[in-house]
């Protein structure tokens, strides 16, 4: 849609608005009613673009996501990526040879030695695939061949921050916009009544004081700020700020919104400032957010056998379990993008013990996530990504003793895993070489990553692009390759 | 071997038909003659000693092009033995003719050498055309739409053109000119002159230059009277060769050149069906009727719709019925759906999923399925059973049946599965339904320290779960108290408590110690100071303990010093117990006190210790944990206290950092 339209269109809205009062049913009504301002009757396609610009490129695999975050940098070495020449030349010195230059974060580059160690935790295969799953994930093991596996994920940024920013919005500096918010974007939508970025985070029990995340990972950037991802808390109150204050009725609350739509109207006919539409348009949102969260945050009315599925921490609010039966009540209204952050995975020194704690936080209720989706027939087009942003060194950083190490950041190879829309189960792609250090075969970048899930929703990465101080932004930035091996 | 030994042996293909039909025909004869009592065998000689010499001809020929060479091994053998085998069975035939009895003998050997010569005729047809070439063709899949941004020229067209074109004699079994093209490998390994291609170079690429010379040219490939490249093709190599040769590089259709465009056109999927244009008032409708509609393609008729509401009226299904053919994807999922809908679903003629997961879906609207074009359909949570199942199995395009909650039982589920391609979905519970054990309780509050008494209640959301405490230290069982209202304390105890849910096993017992504290401190004099950063004496006395985490403001740190003060006691005052309570990090360098020493003096004496608690950890530490000590003490008209917990100072050998000044952390020192 050209600018130009986008401006009448703006216009009637509003002249809409101001008639009836309406609130976002009225916007698009508003839009349908007389979209182009000169009599022009909008063709059917007009009706049904939600974005700005006409998606899906191509028939979607995917209609929804659940991104389940693991915040730190899981070690693949303990989990996923098994490399028994680790554990044979255990307290030996990582060759330079295999290092070659990689840059070392501040807390090892002050080690004399990088003694290797292989896990602690033994590995078996698993499944038709025969997949490598450690013993740390019996339940992910259980599930081996519906899952597809990436060994050869690669980044470029050493440090937390920096390297969540750009697995979310495709560049280390914040600023750009997240995941979530690209996908409302392009394709709007699958509920007016519940934001289509939703965010749930939860801390790990193997390192309760880990760092925390910041909202501006879920932020919108520059795109519009309807599309930024809102996050739903544990507590009492879900949303904060939510409920109507003590002695204030529904439709009480009604009228005042509709006053203040009114004279936001005003506003926003005296500067033309589009925020101002997307700040009546936010209120509207939260106004039927108000029965609509309630709804879908009320666990109690899931069985026992639900509770039981996704394990004991299910019933405590705000473990990854619980959010994982929020995020599959989300999905099952249609949310678009549900991300869950998993806090913890950073272990800098006593590994085993953290990550046994960690695994059992995360692994059953990840499993029976992946497969109450399928039994549901959800799977099939909802994709769920599990991993981190960044993998660990196969050296220990602190002393190595026979039953305790720590593991740096890692950037030059690491293992995540994906499930359900049309990405193939059962298969693993990419190699590590037996150091598990350098990825010798089929290399997946982040940004290959991110054009390969955005292709399943039907978006051509290279053209879902926004245009902001002169240039034409994307999620992948200049780069990105879709990885075609791994889809179904 | 003389080059005219090498050209005769090309007539073997001309000359082998002959006798193969030949015997077909003499087979026929054989057929006829068996009804008569003694047959004329005149005819049937005749045509053997034909095929005889025929076959005989083109074996001598065929071993001449065996050994021009050019020829796997192994599968020219089979050919060659039987073909000399036939040739020598229809030499048999003829001598056995007037010899054994027709009908029983001579006929079925006739039938075993026929046997013969069509396996044969296979053999050679597989050194030709290349294996698998009778393999009945797939029919092909119907997309509906193809990713154009990423187009992989090798695996999408080249390998499909060297299929159709050169594989059939460049490939494992007949390498003609030493080179394969079957397979990337195969390519890059390359024939007698190398590799068929230069990688960027395509005037000095054999493979265009050859498909370039005059058809007469001996080199022209392919071969005259072979399927030829068409100049789309020659194009579409060309532009391959050019842009690198790679087998996975993939690039976007719109960067290719308008004439390589043309040449893949052939090999993209089909174009979409072609359904009339979606007209704006249906979409209206749609809307208006609860129906949310999108796109399923931009720029394309095709819409999927989703019902928001609860009731499927036929109004509803009538603004349904109106977009019929641009329907591709149906969602009715938890509504009641009238019975209008099964009439006119056989209309959706482009429908590919539908979800009629907890409808009023049963077993007698299935039969109206059959005839849609679905692949996917989602009746979870209805009420259809194993014979309804029994009747998609037969279902033509079915890809996924989900059946999950339905009234198939467990024992039909696996026989049904066996039955049919479509992969039916019936539900997960395999190694996610043990019983597992319950978490420990959690309280609302985090205060354990009080003067008088103290409320506690459990943070309890779950229905269904009882809490059973005991106060006395013993182990809760399923006879302690139920926990109901908030516990009231009025002493120092510990609390034990464990949740008990049926179906679950009970949780581990939760244990929490509660003080009740008889010394408010409010007058004292440090000997030490806190580090700036984790400061605040105050924090000690007021009551208020710290998480695990360090820097949750309620914790003193004292980095490489041990914490000491003093405090006055009244004479009113009992107390029997100094209670300090600690944080170890290995992370964070903190590490507990080595010892806590309490000493006391009366009036303006010198201080005597009263008692001490010396920490001997045995093992090395791996967690964040929190840790009292308590020494108990003895006044005697003491006056004035001295507590000193003292830093280890250094942290220990074992530390990642060793030989570093080490943190002591106290969040809170109790006098009790």
């Amino acid at each position: 849609m050209d600018p130009l339209h986008q401006h009448f269109l703006n216009q009637n809205r509003r002249h809409f608005l101001q008639k009836m009062g309406l609130g976002i049913g009225g916007l698009a009504l508003g839009s349908l009613m007389d979209p182009f301002g000169f009599g022009k009757t909008p063709s059917a396609n007009d009706l049904l673009q939600t974005g700005p610009v006409p998606l899906p490129h191509f028939a979607p695999k995917a209609k929804r996501i659940i991104y389940l975050f693991q915040s730190g940098g899981p070690s693949q070495l303990d989990l996923f990526d098994y490399k028994p020449l680790l554990n044979k030349m255990r307290g030996k010195d990582l060759p330079e040879s295999i290092r070659n230059g990689q840059r070392l974060t501040g807390m090892t580059s002050g080690q004399d030695q990088f003694p290797l160690t292989g896990s602690i935790y033994n590995f078996k295969q698993y499944g038709e695939s025969r997949t490598w799953i450690s013993d740390l994930m019996p339940y992910t093991a259980k599930i081996a061949d519906e899952l597809c596996f990436v060994k050869s994920m690669h980044t470029e940024a050493i440090n937390h921050d920096p390297a969540i920013t750009f697995f979310q919005t495709g560049s280390q500096q914040s600023g750009r916009p997240s995941f979530g918010s690209w996908m409302s974007y392009g394709l709007g939508s699958l509920n007016d009544n519940l934001p289509a970025f939703i965010v749930m985070l939860s801390r790990g029990s193997g390192r309760p004081n880990g760092q925390p995340l910041y909202s501006r990972l879920w932020g919108n950037g520059f795109l519009s700020s309807l599309h930024q991802g809102v996050q739903f808390r544990s507590g009492k109150d879900p949303v904060l700020y939510l409920k109507n204050p003590d002695g204030v009725t529904r439709a009480e609350r009604r009228q005042m919104l509709d006053y203040l739509a009114a004279m936001n109207e005003q506003q926003e006919q005296f500067f033309g400032d589009p925020e101002v539409a997307n700040r009546i348009a936010q209120y509207e949102m939260a106004y039927r957010m108000q029965t609509s969260v309630t709804d879908v945050m009320n666990i109690e009315d899931e069985p026992d056998h639900v509770f039981q599925m996704y394990g004991p921490d299910a019933l405590t609010p705000g473990t990854f379990a619980a959010n994982c039966i929020l995020a599959r009540r989300l999905v099952e209204r249609d949310v678009r993008f549900v991300q869950l952050y998993h806090m913890g995975w950073d272990q800098h020194d006593n590994l085993p013990t953290q990550i046994a704690k960690q695994a059992k936080d995360v692994d059953q209720a990840s499993a029976a996530l992946i497969m109450d989706l399928k039994q549901r027939g959800l799977l099939e087009d909802t994709l769920v990504v599990w991993g981190g942003e960044f993998g660990r060194t196969n050296y220990s950083q602190g002393v190595l003793t026979d039953t305790n190490y720590g593991r740096d950041h890692h950037p030059r190879s690491f293992s995540i895993f994906m499930a359900g829309g049309g990405i193939k189960p059962g298969f693993t792609y990419g190699e590590t070489d037996d150091f598990g250090y350098n990825v010798v075969k089929d290399p997946m970048h982040v940004h290959d990553l991110q054009a390969t899930i955005l292709n399943q929703f039907g978006i051509d990465h290279t053209k879902m692009t926004y245009k902001y101080q002169g240039r034409r932004f994307r999620l992948t930035d200049v780069a990105g390759n879709v990885v075609h091996s791994i889809l179904s | 071997m003389t080059p005219w030994l090498d050209y005769l042996g090309k007539f073997h293909p001309v000359v082998l038909h002959l006798p193969i039909g030949a015997m077909v025909f003499t087979f026929v004869l054989v057929l006829l003659a068996l009804r008569d009592q003694n047959p004329a065998t005149g005819t049937i000689k005749i045509g053997l000693i034909f095929s005889f010499f025929g076959a005989l001809i083109s074996s001598l020929l065929g071993y001449l092009l065996y050994q021009s060479g050019g020829y796997d091994e192994a599968s020219v053998q089979n050919h060659l033995i039987l073909g000399w085998a036939s040739t020598f069975g229809i030499g048999l035939l003829w001598y056995l003719l007037e010899r054994v009895v027709f009908q029983k003998v001579f006929a079925p050997i006739f039938f075993t050498v026929l046997v013969a010569i069509g396996l044969t005729g296979h053999f050679g047809g597989t050194i030709t055309h290349g294996e698998g070439y009778l393999d009945f063709p797939e029919p092909a899949p119907v997309e509906v739409a193809v990713n154009l941004d990423s187009i992989q020229l090798y695996s999408q067209a080249v390998a499909k053109i060297f299929d159709s074109k050169c594989v059939s004699c460049h490939n494992y079994s007949k390498r003609k000119g030493g080179l394969a093209m079957h397979l990337p490998q195969a390519l890059l390994e390359g024939g007698e002159r190398g590799m068929p291609y230069e990688i960027g170079n395509v005037a000095e690429s054999r493979l265009i230059r050859y498909a370039n010379l005059p058809l007469e040219d001996d080199l022209h490939m392919p071969p005259q009277g072979r399927p030829q490249l068409t100049p789309t093709e020659i194009e579409l190599l060309s532009h391959w060769i050019a842009s690198g040769a790679s087998f996975d590089h993939t690039v976007a259709y719109a960067q290719l050149p308008e004439t390589v465009q043309e040449a893949m056109d052939v090999f993209l999927p089909k174009p979409l069906p072609d359904v009339p244009p979606l007209s704006s008032d249906d979409v209206l409708a749609l809307q208006e009727n609860g129906f949310r509609v999108s796109s399923f393609l931009a720029n394309t008729p095709f819409i999927q719709v989703k019902f928001e509401k609860k009731e499927l009226d036929p109004k509803a299904i009538g603004a349904l019925v109106d977009v019929a053919d641009q329907l591709v994807e149906l969602e009715l999922a938890n509504t009641t759906i009238a019975p209008l809908l099964w009439d006119k679903l056989p209309q959706f003629k482009q429908l590919q999923k539908l979800r009629l997961d907890n409808t009023n879906t049963s077993d007698e609207q299935l039969q109206k399925l059959m005839e849609l074009p679905l692949r996917s359909l989602n009746l979870a949570g209805t009420s259809i059973t194993a014979s309804g199942i029994s009747l998609l199995s037969e279902h033509p395009q079915l890809e996924q049946l989900y059946a999950w909650n339905t009234q198939v039982t467990r024992q039909e589920e696996s026989t049904l599965q066996e039955k049919t391609p479509i992969k039916l979905v019936f539900g997960v519970f395999e190694g996610f339904s043990e019983p597992q054990r319950l978490k420990p309780p959690m309280l609302d509050t985090e205060k354990t320290l009080f003067e008088t008494e103290q409320l506690v209640s459990f943070y309890d959301k779950v229905k269904g779960n009882t809490i059973r405490y005991t106060l006395d230290g013993s182990d809760p069982d399923s006879t302690s108290t139920l926990y109901q209202d908030a516990i009231v304390i009025n002493k120092s105890l510990t609390l034990k408590a464990r949740v008990f849910k049926s179906g679950w096993l009970p949780s581990p017992v939760f244990e929490e110690q509660f003080f009740k504290v008889n010394k408010t401190i409010a007058d004292y004099t440090m000997e030490t100071r806190p580090s700036n950063r984790y400061s605040g004496v105050h924090k000690l006395f007021d009551f208020e303990e710290g998480s695990t985490n360090f820097a949750d403001g309620k914790w003193l740190g004292f980095s490489g010093n041990d914490l000491a003060f003093t405090t006055q006691v009244a004479a009113h005052e009992t107390i029997n117990n100094i209670t300090v309570s600690c944080m170890e990090s290995i992370g964070g360098w903190i590490i507990y006190p080595k010892r806590v020493r309490v000493l006391g003096r009366k009036g303006s004496g010198t201080f005597t210790e009263l008692g001490r608690y010396e920490y001997r950890p045995t093992e090395i530490p791996t967690e964040t944990t929190k840790k009292s000590f308590t020494v108990p003490v003895k006044l005697q008209q003491h006056t004035e206290l001295k507590v000193i917990v003292e830093n280890i100072k250094k942290l220990p050998q074992w530390h990642p950092a060793a030989g570093e000044d080490s943190w002591l952390f106290v969040d809170e020192i109790l006098f009790w």
